[in-house]
């Protein structure tokens, strides 16, 4: 069975048949380890990140606005692992509080973007008709504008906060993914054990929550681990732009703006820390959601 | 064909339709409107009246139905109003920036097609080897670096250790070719590795899927030399489903457009949104570019369907959708 999936194209099996329900959760987390190592990796990283992010005061040697203009522009040294920049503050204590921004942006709009595209694709999907061909225009049509473009507009009209960021993600990221989640409903709801829960009584309400939100979990879960490194993407390229959380706040895309480009050539490590600690994280993402797509759900291979 | 063709530029106008009303939407919720930002907010001029005469001269101050109707009307004549800032007509502020915005979109989808193909097939021949190994994981790493970041190290880094800076004076293509593409080519190649990725990814994914039908087998066993299965068979019939993504790179590749002009300061249609439109609040200006790109989105769109229809029978007799 699994040599479905490790010749790389088992695309005609569906997750049903080829998990036996009996597998407890260590081995199926030593499986997913030993077959995908990157993967692994990259789930260890991305939680490594979240623990930097949840403990930045305790992490961080220095305040993020802690200025110390003896010690300006500085390379790394024992004192500044990631050196300082131009007002000397220190660049590693800059980082670590901008962590906590990225990732809580990135965490808390995929939930909103989850349950969002959940309401819309089960929705359009349970309902059907005229309601459903209406709404897939709208979602085509959000779809044709440019998303970063149409999240500058929205941070700009809204105003520049937290919130707002998390938000406008949130929905934007909901509306793309309420394609797949509509598709996967409407695989579920043709099959026949649906039908035999219909006609033994159940309600709409039953039959969304009991039977087919259970079966499109997998899809769910590749979806937010797809859309984190993405997020933690969006969010840096707002406040590159200037629509990000406002300074004083460090943040990872806003501290490669600004003073920073005025900075870089007298010291590189101004926008060299940032970027590459952006990069990794949302490499980890990426690889982790890569590995799970494989092991969860073969037909989403490929795409984005 | 004629039904199947008149369906898909028929599905285009209410996409159209919706993607306009909602970017006049987006528009008029801003807060903070032009009419008062152009008055500022000192002295006697920022009083209630004025703010209003001039809203009066805009046509911010009618209802917002009858907003809705004008704007309508004008934009299906190809009209889109007058920039609030400079006077002069959108469509004319815009025509001066496009061809620069679709050079570089040009230049790297092209780019990252080429490698995203290329390497796609190469991935898939070997499938698990070091090669689509290395690819694969590059393809992600493709996906997961910022690209204003990348921007940002290849200004610094050449300026750094060889004290080359790219160059700041831009030249239109019809103008001075070679210095145009000198300053093209660098945010045009970033980009590209960025939207070849997910085709890499996709390419050898429908390769290995082509590989395992029957009709290949047979070809194999009736003789024909690998090198002729592959690009006679395989990739042919691979490379359909891959085709769909260019609409979505579209998409994306507009918004890293954006991204790169504003770093690179390349006169564009991405920098006249971010340094000029966006903070001055200059609706019909926001508005006009942000239809051009959704109507750029949608022919292309429109493009990908109507190719697959000529290469794939199939999708035109079964009926579109």
């Amino acid at each position: 069975m699994t040599s479905n999936i490790d010749a790389g194209v088992g695309q005609s099996v569906t997750l049903g048949e080829q998990v036996p329900k009996e597998r407890n959760w260590r081995g199926e987390v030593l499986r997913f380890v030993r077959r995908k190592p990157l993967g692994a990796l990259g789930a260890v990283l991305l939680a490594m990140a979240m623990l930097w992010a949840a403990f930045a005061p305790q992490i961080a040697p220095y305040e993020f606005n802690a200025t110390d203009l003896a010690s300006r522009l500085e390379g790394p040294t024992i004192e500044h692992l990631f050196g300082t920049d131009e007002l000397g503050r220190d660049l590693f204590s800059r980082v670590t509080y901008g962590a906590r921004i990225s990732v809580t942006i990135a965490v808390v709009g995929v939930v909103v973007a989850t349950l969002i595209s959940l309401v819309i694709g089960g929705i359009t999907a349970y309902v059907g008709g005229r309601f459903d061909l209406f709404f897939l225009r709208v979602i085509d049509a959000w779809l044709a504008l440019p998303g970063l473009v149409i999240a500058v507009l929205l941070v700009s009209l809204f105003g520049q906060s937290m919130l707002n960021i998390i938000v406008v993600l949130g929905v934007s990221g909901g509306i793309q993914q309420s394609r797949v989640v509509r598709s996967s409903v409407l695989q579920i709801q043709n099959r026949p054990f649906v039908d035999a829960a219909r006609s033994l009584g159940a309600t709409d309400a039953r039959l969304l929550l009991r039977h087919i939100l259970p079966n499109i979990m997998p899809v769910l879960i590749v979806l937010a681990t797809t859309a984190l490194g993405g997020f933690v993407l969006a969010e840096a390229g707002l406040s590159f732009l200037g629509y990000g959380v406002p300074p004083p706040q460090p943040t990872w895309g806003g501290m490669l703006t600004g003073s920073a480009v005025q900075n870089m050539v007298a010291n590189p490590w101004i926008v060299i820390w940032p970027g590459a600690v952006l990069a990794a994280t949302v490499y980890s993402a990426n690889m982790f959601g890569d590995a799970l797509r494989d092991v969860l759900d073969p037909r989403l291979r490929g795409s984005r | 064909m004629s039904k199947y063709l008149a369906q898909r530029v028929l599905l285009i106008i209410p996409t159209l339709f919706l993607a306009g009303t909602l970017i006049f939407g987006m528009t008029r919720i801003l807060p903070g409107d032009a009419a008062s930002m152009m008055l500022g907010n000192n002295g006697e001029a920022f009083s209630a009246a004025n703010v209003q005469a001039l809203k009066e001269r805009l046509g911010l101050a009618d209802p917002l139905p009858v907003q809705f109707v004008k704007f309508w009307a004008n934009t299906a004549r190809g009209d889109l109003g007058t920039s609030i800032w400079t006077r002069r007509p959108v469509i004319d502020e815009i025509k001066g920036r496009l061809p620069t915005t679709l050079e570089t979109l040009l230049l790297s989808v092209a780019m990252g097609w080429i490698w995203g193909v290329g390497v796609g097939v190469i991935s898939a021949r070997r499938p698990d080897g070091w090669l689509d190994q290395g690819a694969r994981s590059l393809a992600i790493l493709g996906l997961s670096v910022p690209i204003f970041w990348v921007g940002t190290m290849s200004i610094v880094l050449p300026a750094k250790f060889f004290g080359w800076t790219p160059l700041r004076d831009f030249k239109p293509l019809w103008v001075d070719p070679i210095s145009n593409l000198e300053l093209l080519m660098v945010p045009s190649l970033i980009l590209a590795v960025f939207l070849g990725a997910p085709v890499m990814r996709l390419m050898r994914t429908t390769m290995l899927e082509v590989l395992r039908e029957d009709y290949i087998r047979t070809a194999y066993s009736k003789g024909l030399q690998e090198r002729a299965v592959i690009w006679r068979h395989v990739f042919k019939n691979a490379l359909m489903p891959v085709i769909t993504l260019m609409g979505i790179q579209v998409v994306v590749g507009i918004g890293g457009i954006v991204i790169l002009e504003t770093l690179f300061a390349i006169p564009g249609m991405g920098q006249l949104l971010i340094s000029q439109a966006l903070p001055k609040r200059d609706y019909p200006l926001v508005q006009g570019i942000v239809i051009v790109m959704a109507c750029s989105t949608a022919v292309v769109n429109l493009t990908v369907d109507l190719a697959y229809g000529v290469l794939d029978p199939r999708v035109r007799l079964g009926g579109g959708r």
